[in-house]
């Protein structure tokens, strides 16, 4: 036989072309795009395909095609009768409603036809809401709520009509040419913010207010549309937008833990908050394709002021959106009309009253949810080294239950364990002072009021006083002797993360690390609002996400069978160019460019051709002409001698081609 | 990659809620039926609907829910499509080794009208337009488009590069635009 040894490869005869990889590449980055909720347009990728630009529009012809029979209905013929009307066609659908135009035969009007969907007419439950919820609206006349006209039932399919709107949606308006200024925005969502209180007041809460939610009539008036129809505002959001919205971007942190006893009115406020801010942003608040991530950075991260992602966006505008999206109900607008107030002031050139939270308080009550933080607080609290969980600039008081058996607890939170050993003091005043780094010390009372008592109570009260001269008194008004503290080296750190990782364990050295690079990055001023001071640290986001599995699992992988496979040593230096890497991603995300530049730097160890070093001089070069606004500016940097060096290697020939194609791929 | 509504959906759905099973199911069934479709032959989808069979592993799923034991959203989206394409082998043998016992034409005219054809037409015509494909491009669409596998996911079931499978899946809507637009299903070429 010849040739026996040349067995065809499979898929050899199919070379692929640059074009065709340009186009794959181009899928995938407005795929990734609309799954980010950004406004991906077809029309975006013209100039990069040139030639090939034709048959990307024919692949996402295809895909429309093949989408439109995944999430439209399979069997249904329009137009049909239903009772008084004539289904024209459908206009959207949810996981338990579908919305149809219709007409009404009788008047001879088109209207929005809601049906309680398919499947459902049996579940008493779905069936009960939907009616609930059409009659309470009914009630509700206000001229800038889509009107209900008829509530009912044919065949024992429950429907309702309401008025047809004609126009675009705010998302569509936004995305549009003539995209509406931000004070005609606000002077809109203000009128939606009337109606809403008309709603509150009626105890209905709409749960889904959104930029597709919200309609914009010929003249510019905003009409709330589509009522919290589903059980849930989630599964009605996913299921209605399908893949490209379909993401909790809109949803308050109440909505996402599912806590359907905390939704209130200032739900509605948080929403409009993320519909503002993405209408004066040009993006959601919160974007990433990580579902677990989005829930996380819902419920734990404040969102980037949007004149950080949009330059222009006027600043009060952003105080008003940042003041909605608080995590806490009670930091936000108390009611839709407090809302409308400020968004009406805003729209009449007038300074806006609400302010985000000041990033000390914030840190404060994050702490007060998170007890793993919070037990970290309290200990650096204790031995007096309380950087960013008290400030001078945030008087107040906060009271530490020790409990007889060691547990604390923070302000009537959850009953944690001490980090503290031996917080036994007397009954009587303590003075304690607390300082940090480049700050102010500041004075701490604490009052134990009882030493006999089962509970001790140790309140802490912060008070303002400049006082230099600090840890050691703090140990002494304890009566404690200041313990030495050595320094690890930072490799040692990381094998000790890899070791707890390993066996899933928290660290305490690397969140002390953690705080202290935190300091850093406040004394820089970087980042301001730096807001979640402890929690925002890179590293320590970097452990908490691999300790959620959110950030790669491959990574955590890595850094614990580099341990297993490699001696000690190496296998330090291996985690710590990995961890330069993470810090560097972590702070390129969070536009901290001249640290993530340094990180990148760090780990480029030696002329390793490999995936960690070339994605370090990937961000390197990046994070070099980031915020570089004139093109004399780009120039220069363009031609200096580092950039030159960066370019250089990166382009070298000798990259492993999985390498490159491995990282710019990711 | 699973996309994140359905992560969403799966997560809460696994979590107990019944409201959110019944989104899940209604999120997963068009494309159950559109992947089988396009798996079967025109021949089987005259004796199976379609429909019928994307409804029948809905029950199952529905049945079994409680047992399932992942945690992976990605995992539990295997389960459906895999219980689909075992329903289908199971139906071609059937009716192989039926048609080799009852060589009966009367057979098939008796069966009802409605069976006979798939009830949307365009569903109809782009499952024969995706059925039509070569054996892998079918395949990177179904994995792709309906499982919601990421690239390198549809690369190990096929034997293939991720950037191989991508390259596959733009070649294979390519492909099924030029068929689709043979069958009427899109308009004039613009």
């Amino acid at each position: 036989m010849i040739g026996g040894f040349f067995r065809p490869v499979r898929g050899a005869s199919e070379t692929m072309t640059d074009r065709e990889n340009e186009i794959a590449d181009s899928l995938e980055d407005y795929h990734r795009r609309r799954r980010l909720g950004e406004r991906a347009r077809p029309e975006d990728y013209e100039s990069k395909l040139g030639a090939a630009y034709e048959e990307f529009r024919e692949i996402l012809d295809a895909e429309q095609v093949l989408d439109d029979l995944i999430e439209a209905p399979i069997t249904e013929e329009l137009p049909r009768p239903f009772g008084d009307y004539t289904l024209l066609r459908e206009l959207g659908r949810g996981s338990v409603g579908v919305v149809y135009e219709a007409v009404q035969r009788k008047l001879g009007r088109n209207v929005a036809l809601k049906l309680l969907r398919t499947g459902f007419e049996s579940d008493s439950v779905a069936r009960e809401h939907f009616l609930r919820e059409a009659g309470a609206c009914a009630q509700v006349r206000h001229p800038n709520i889509v009107e209900i006209y008829d509530v009912g039932d044919v065949d024992g399919v429950p429907y309702y009509a309401m008025s047809l709107v004609e126009g675009r949606t705010l998302g569509q308006l936004c995305a549009a040419e003539d995209a509406p200024s931000p004070q005609e925005i606000c002077r809109g969502l203000a009128d939606v913010c009337d109606a809403l209180q008309e709603l509150h007041d009626r105890g209905i809460v709409h749960r889904d207010i959104k930029p597709s939610n919200i309609m914009v009539d010929a003249k510019g008036r905003m009409l709330l549309a589509d009522f919290g129809l589903a059980r849930t505002a989630m599964s009605e959001t996913l299921a209605r937008t399908g893949v490209s919205l379909g993401t909790p971007l809109y949803m308050s942190p109440e909505q996402v833990l599912g806590r359907r006893e905390e939704i209130d009115g200032r739900t509605d406020v948080y929403c409009i908050g993320a519909t503002l801010y993405e209408a004066i942003a040009g993006r959601p608040p919160f974007r990433t394709e990580d579902m677990q991530a989005l829930i996380r950075m819902v419920l734990d991260e404040q969102p980037a002021p949007a004149r950080d992602v949009a330059p222009e966006c006027p600043v009060e505008a952003d105080f008003i959106a940042l003041k909605c999206l608080e995590k806490e109900r009670r930091d936000r607008y108390q009611t839709a009309r407090e809302l409308r107030d400020d968004l009406l002031r805003f729209a009449a050139g007038e300074h806006v009253v609400g302010r985000p939270l000041n990033p000390m308080r914030r840190a404060v009550r994050r702490v007060r949810r998170r007890p793993r933080l919070a037990a970290a607080a309290v200990a650096l609290v204790t031995i007096g080294v309380g950087y960013g969980v008290l400030r001078p600039s945030d008087p107040g008081q906060v009271t530490v239950h020790v409990l007889p058996d060691g547990f604390v607890r923070i302000d009537g939170g959850e009953r944690m364990p001490s980090p503290v050993e031996n917080l036994e003091l007397p009954p009587g005043s303590h003075e304690l002072f607390v300082e940090s780094s480049g700050f102010h010390s500041k004075q701490i009372v604490l009052e134990i009021e009882s030493g006999k008592s089962e509970t001790q109570v140790v309140r802490l009260d912060v008070k303002d006083p400049q006082d230099p001269d600090v840890i050691n008194r703090i140990y002494e008004s304890m009566g404690l002797t200041r313990p030495t503290y050595e320094e690890p080296t930072e490799a040692q750190i990381v094998a000790g993360i890899a070791k707890k990782l390993a066996k899933g364990e928290p660290d305490g050295a690397a969140f002390e690390q953690n705080r202290r690079s935190d300091e850093e990055l406040w004394e820089k001023g970087v980042g301001t609002p730096q807001p979640l001071v402890i929690p925002t640290t890179p590293r320590l986001r970097v452990i908490e996400r691999m300790e959620g599995d959110v950030l790669p699992d491959r990574m955590q992988q890595t850094i614990v069978t580099l341990h297993q496979t490699l001696g000690d040593a190496q296998a330090e230096a291996e985690n710590l160019r990995l961890l330069h890497l993470l810090r560097a991603r972590v702070c390129r995300e969070h536009e901290l460019h001249e640290t993530a530049r340094q990180e990148a730097l760090a780990a480029c160890v030696g002329d390793r051709r490999d995936r960690v070093q070339f994605e370090a001089l990937l961000i390197q070069r990046e994070s070099l002409l980031k915020g570089v606004k004139t093109k004399s500016d780009r120039d220069a940097i363009m031609h200096s001698p580092l950039f030159l060096e960066i370019s250089v290697q990166l382009a070298a020939d000798d990259w492993p081609t999985e390498v490159k194609q491995a990282v710019l791929r990711q | 990659m699973t996309t994140a509504a359905t992560t969403l959906l799966i997560d809460r759905a696994l979590g107990g809620n019944d409201s959110d099973r019944g989104a899940l199911f209604a999120h997963l069934g068009p494309r159950l039926v559109l992947w089988a479709a396009s798996r079967m032959s025109a021949d089987l989808r005259t004796k199976v609907e379609p429909e019928d069979l994307a409804q029948e592993i809905l029950l199952a799923v529905h049945r079994d829910f409680g047992q399932f034991r992942g945690t992976e959203p990605g995992q539990f989206l295997r389960w459906p499509f895999r219980l689909a394409e075992n329903r289908i082998r199971d139906q071609v043998d059937h009716f192989a080794a039926e048609k080799r016992r009852i060589p009966d034409p009367e057979a098939l005219s008796h069966s009802s009208p409605s069976s006979a054809v798939i009830r949307n037409e365009t569903l109809g015509k782009v499952a024969t337009a995706i059925e039509s494909l070569d054996e892998d491009q079918r395949r990177a669409i179904q994995l792709v488009r309906f499982e919601e596998r990421s690239a390198a996911e549809a690369g190990e079931e096929l034997g293939r590069s991720a950037n191989a499978v991508r390259i596959l899946y733009c070649r294979a809507l390519k492909a099924l635009r030029q068929r689709m637009g043979d069958a009427g299903v899109l308009g004039e070429k613009s």
